[in-house]
């Protein structure tokens, strides 16, 4: 470009004593003209060009939330509570994908075993218990060293991201629910079950048993129970029946009694 | 792009933050994380940016938020230039509305429908210039006002609607003004 700010123009547009029709001559070829750009750059106040790096340095050095926690705090959730919750392993994508996917395929089973919904009911409360397992432990979480030595650590973290992982769980289940064939109180009848094997998992915990080890023992038991009662009985579904569902609350309280009374005992680091 | 490579094994430069990268290169650099191209990318940019702010933003402690703000975006966006045209309009384009953005929390502008056929182009005002000659004159003669809206939309390329949050009027009274501004202009420029 042959035409070039003069030297006083640049001077009186930084300092802003100039008339404003020389200040859009200047605005538009600066724009364009790296040479006028770096005449003005070398007026420049340092101080404050050093200031304004700091802060653009600061932030480029602040980890980027993730899209969860601004959704979160959108939502009115505190700062650290977000962070906790958009941090919890089983919350990322891949779980919730596979979480969906095992679902869809309990659905899928259970059309193709002609409407019986035994098969979404026997799975759909294993769906938080495999997300707690991922929720608290060495295996699947990077930072639990350092949790298990922080204030909100160990028993508080595991209560905020089960909570998650639960709701997590039963919104994602409740979405399959609908999709089942004739979809009576069968729909829900998983809803008390899987609160229930929940705490009975974390109240387990809370003894010697690793987090993998009470889910996996928790886990299995439940399907045992489910295909013990269904080959037993005539009934069908007598595991999720008023009575069933009425032991499972029983059940999901006292566990959660335990749980209460041995909340001590999880702050201690657990063998995975 | 053989050019610069060539220029840089001459200048013997390391990398982008060497002062012959262009300004493309820079951004490139900076879109792999290389935070030393946004540091080059800021000593060029960051005070022209700052002073055409403080002309459209009486209060530095807000420049000075924008100009880093703006860096940021460029840190976290670099992936979104499109690798044509100049960096610094693309800069400027970032910076002109984070400073909106920011204004726009402060004073509350009501908002009306807009009808977008009135505004002006750039082109259109250049165009008016070539034909007729003596546009300096011209915008001289126009009041402080009527060259406010010339200014937000023709030459810090916004909309009416970012022209009045900018501004702190009505997006009707940017578009009355504009309307008389370019009567104004023509009619002088005639």
């Amino acid at each position: 470009m042959s035409w070039h700010v003069q030297a006083p123009t640049i001077d009186a547009y930084v300092s802003g004593r100039i008339d404003e029709t020389a200040a859009f001559s200047v605005e538009a070829h600066v724009l364009a003209c790296s040479q006028c750009r770096e005449a003005l750059s070398i007026r420049a106040d340092t101080d404050r060009h050093e200031r304004i790096w700091a802060g653009v340095r600061e932030g480029i050095e602040r980890p980027r939330e993730r899209a969860a926690e601004r959704l979160l705090r959108a939502m009115g959730v505190r700062n650290d509570l977000a962070r906790l919750l958009a941090t919890t392993p089983m919350l990322r994508g891949s779980w919730v994908v596979a979480v969906a996917l095992t679902l869809a395929f309990a659905v899928i089973a259970s059309r193709a075993a002609g409407g019986d919904p035994l098969p979404f009911l026997a799975l759909a409360p294993l769906v938080p218990l495999a997300g707690i397992t991922a929720a608290f432990g060495r295996p699947a979480d990077p930072a639990w060293e350092l949790e298990l030595s922080t204030p909100t650590g160990g028993f508080t973290l595991m209560l905020i991201r089960s909570t998650a992982v639960l709701a997590v769980s039963v919104l994602l289940a409740g979405i399959a629910a609908t999709a089942l064939p004739h979809a009576g109180w069968e729909a829900a009848a998983w809803l008390l079950p899987a609160l229930g094997l929940t705490v009975v998992t974390l109240a387990a915990t809370s003894t010697r048993l690793s987090t993998v080890t009470a889910a996996a023992t928790v886990g299995c038991g439940w399907l045992v129970l489910v295909v013990v009662t269904d080959r037993l009985t005539d009934r069908p579904l007598a595991a999720f029946g008023p009575g069933a569902q009425l032991a499972f609350a029983a059940m999901t309280a006292a566990a959660a009694v335990i749980l209460q009374a041995r909340h001590t005992a999880v702050e201690r680091p657990t063998r995975i | 792009m053989n050019r610069y490579g060539i220029e840089m094994r001459q200048g013997g430069m390391s990398g982008v933050s060497g002062p012959t990268a262009t300004d493309q290169e820079m951004v490139a650099a900076v879109r792999e994380g290389d935070a030393a191209a946004l540091r080059a990318l800021y000593d060029r940019h960051g005070t022209w940016l700052a002073i055409r702010l403080a002309r459209r933003c009486a209060d530095p402690a807000i420049v000075e938020e924008v100009v880093q703000d703006t860096f940021l975006a460029v840190w976290r966006g670099a992936a979104r230039y499109r690798g044509e045209g100049e960096v610094a309009a693309w800069i400027w384009g970032i910076a002109i509305r984070r400073l909106i953005d920011r204004l726009r929390t402060r004073r509350q502008t009501a908002e009306l429908p807009e009808r977008p056929d009135l505004e002006p182009s750039a082109e259109e005002l250049v165009l008016l210039g070539i034909e007729h000659g003596d546009l300096a004159s011209a915008m001289g003669r126009l009041s402080p006002e009527l060259r406010a809206v010339i200014q937000a939309t023709a030459l810090d390329g916004l909309t009416t609607r970012e022209a009045a949050h900018l501004l702190g009027i009505p997006p009707g009274t940017v578009k009355t003004r504009l309307m008389r501004a370019r009567r104004e202009l023509r009619e002088a420029l005639a």
